[in-house]
């Protein structure tokens, strides 16, 4: 058996046993050690086996997860995200859609110290949902903007998957959060432009909230302090160079665990809480990047990435076509496997075919993600549906999945920007570095 | 009683992944305060005290997550086989594999002892972050066995 084939049958054994109900992380870690094994022998691959938990030991970078991972629940159990939407919703009221438009800046803001689009979907739910249905807004509507607007926080740095897909690709975190920085920027531009239609469309589902005096705008917006602080502490101070990575993101979790504190939002059972949270959410992802390395290791002994590449290459087909087809395969999977998982299991196939025609590793993480996003939306395993739905046990799948479906035009638009202006995302990253 | 014990187990380890965590937070936030006040003012050796909170911080927080059940899963199957079943063969698998990477990290581990590597910094013996994965892979182990016999399909 060739490694290429022993490769092949190795990644449709990995989807077999996902399906199988295997942990995502156990199954990386039994097919790459197998595969391994198959082809240098089981000593080299039980060597690796044994090393690998090091290498995830003395991994510095990965120190920021749990710390952006504290930052975001310690955030979301305060209300910063009511204080975002009231503000949102002040400079969005008295426009068609406004709410809904509130919505996607909430869930922008949010996501960008928080993190995680489930912990944004499942705040923006609690928050903005019962809101917009106040002013009879169709339940379709409201569904579909938290769920896609819930996926915006995955995008805007610091973002954890953008983190993690830095380790793997052995990437600076800093050029992949400058790189997200304008996509992610399209991104909540045309979710409001797909708002902006559907409120001309279908007027009755997205009524006009009444517009705010002055007064109270101005009030609303001076609110979201907390939240602008925190990101310009995180952010501003990466970029001002004042703080590496993980510094930014001690002092961020610092930061709003102090806010919860003194705000008295959140008490030390709260905390308490909070803490489990994050541990428990690092336990399952941290498994799987450890997984993850041992596949890695094994995919490059199979050469497949190499092999595929060069076959790609022999086409001759447009780059474009390649990069096409990887949308199709990262849509498909994102119907079924969460995007982290989905990330780690396909960057060392498909990376190495992207940067043979000609795409940069930076640019390849911005596109992952952007794709990723869809993976949530999409049925029948779009978490964010499911944490919705969770907490309005009365809204139909049905009228969700209804919701979702303009959004997902907001998505492709925004990945056709990107393959057509790769700019958007490589544009900031050189400027800076 | 087993549910008992893995509740208490889950809860000792979330508690000590969680200090970790503080710690490596603190000691962060500290080195950057100190070089605010006055940029000579560092704490010595800050990779190694994040690496080494972190490398604990990993392998508490992987035998907590077993034990709660909060391993990523996609579970489309359920419908047409008992989750119990599925459920059970992988927590048989993650005993397996964690055992074995256990085990084979007993060899790296003892080589690092026997040529005293160090870090760069601090100078800690490397052993001490082998200490830290042979506990957490260890209670991995303890984990998956204890969910095994437990009700699996229950959350702890």
């Amino acid at each position: 058996m060739t490694p290429q084939l022993i490769g092949a049958t190795a990644i449709l054994s990995l989807v077999v046993l996902v399906f199988l109900r295997v942990p995502v992380a156990v199954a990386l870690l039994g097919v790459g050690l197998a595969g391994y094994a198959a082809i240098d022998g089981w000593r080299v691959a039980l060597i690796t086996l044994g090393t690998t938990p090091f290498n995830l030991a003395q991994a510095y970078s990965l120190s920021v997860v749990p710390l952006f991972l504290l930052m975001g629940v310690v955030a979301a159990r305060t209300s910063m995200a009511q204080e975002l939407f009231a503000a949102a919703n002040a400079l969005f009221a008295g426009r068609k859609g406004g709410l809904a438009m509130a919505t996607v800046g909430a869930c922008a803001g949010f996501g960008a110290i928080c993190g995680s689009s489930l912990a944004t979907a499942s705040t923006m739910t609690r928050v903005s949902i019962p809101e917009m249905r106040r002013y009879g807004y169709a339940d379709d509507v409201a569904a579909g903007v938290v769920a896609s607007g819930g996926t915006l926080g995955i995008l805007i740095p610091p973002s954890i998957i953008l983190v993690i897909y830095a380790i793997i690709a052995q990437e600076s975190v800093p050029a992949l959060f400058a790189a997200a920085l304008f996509p992610g920027l399209l991104m909540i531009a045309l979710h409001i432009l797909v708002i902006a239609v559907m409120a001309r469309l279908r007027p009755d589902a997205l009524p006009m909230a009444p517009a705010l005096p002055l007064g109270r705008k101005l009030r609303a917006l001076g609110q979201m302090w907390k939240m602008a602080l925190i990101f310009a502490i995180v952010i501003g101070g990466i970029y001002l160079g004042w703080f590496s990575p993980t510094e930014a993101a001690a002092i961020g979790a610092f930061v709003t665990i102090l806010i919860g504190f003194a705000s008295r939002q959140m008490g030390l059972r709260g905390f308490a809480s909070a803490l489990r949270e994050t541990i428990i959410t690092t336990g399952s992802l941290f498994f799987i990047v450890l997984g993850a390395f041992v596949f890695a290791y094994f995919v490059v002994q199979t050469r497949i990435p190499a092999t595929l590449g060069d076959w790609v290459v022999g086409l001759g087909l447009a780059p474009v076509v390649v990069i096409l087809f990887f949308v199709l395969v990262y849509v498909v999977l994102g119907c079924f496997l969460d995007s982290i998982s989905m990330m780690l299991i396909t960057i060392p196939v498909f990376l190495p075919i992207a940067q043979e025609i000609g795409y940069s590793a930076i640019w390849f993480g911005i596109f992952i993600v952007i794709v990723a996003e869809i993976g949530l939306i999409t049925p029948p395993v779009g978490l964010n549906i499911f944490v919705i739905r969770a907490q309005q046990p009365d809204m139909a799948l049905g009228d969700i999945y209804k919701g979702i479906a303009p959004f997902l035009l907001a998505h492709l638009g925004g990945i056709a920007a990107l393959i057509a202006f790769p700019a958007l995302a490589l544009w900031l990253p050189s400027l800076l570095y | 009683m087993l549910t008992k014990f893995r509740n208490a187990l889950a809860a000792v380890l979330t508690t000590a992944a969680s200090a970790c965590l503080l710690f490596l937070m603190l000691v962060v936030v500290l080195d950057v305060t100190l070089r605010a006040i006055e940029p000579t003012w560092r704490i010595v050796g800050m990779v190694d005290y994040v690496e080494f909170s972190l490398a604990w911080v990993i392998y508490l927080a992987i035998p907590a997550s077993i034990l709660t059940s909060q391993l990523i899963v996609v579970d489309l199957i359920d419908r047409f086989v008992p989750a119990s079943i599925l459920i059970r063969v992988g927590l048989l698998l993650t005993l397996g594999l964690v055992a074995l990477a256990g085990y084979h990290s007993i060899t790296p581990a003892m080589d690092a002892l026997d040529w005293g590597d160090r870090t760069l910094d601090l100078g800690w013996p490397k052993f001490w972050y082998w200490m830290a994965i042979w506990i957490g892979l260890g209670l991995s182990a303890l984990a998956a066995l204890i969910a095994l016999l437990d009700r699996p399909e229950a959350p702890a």
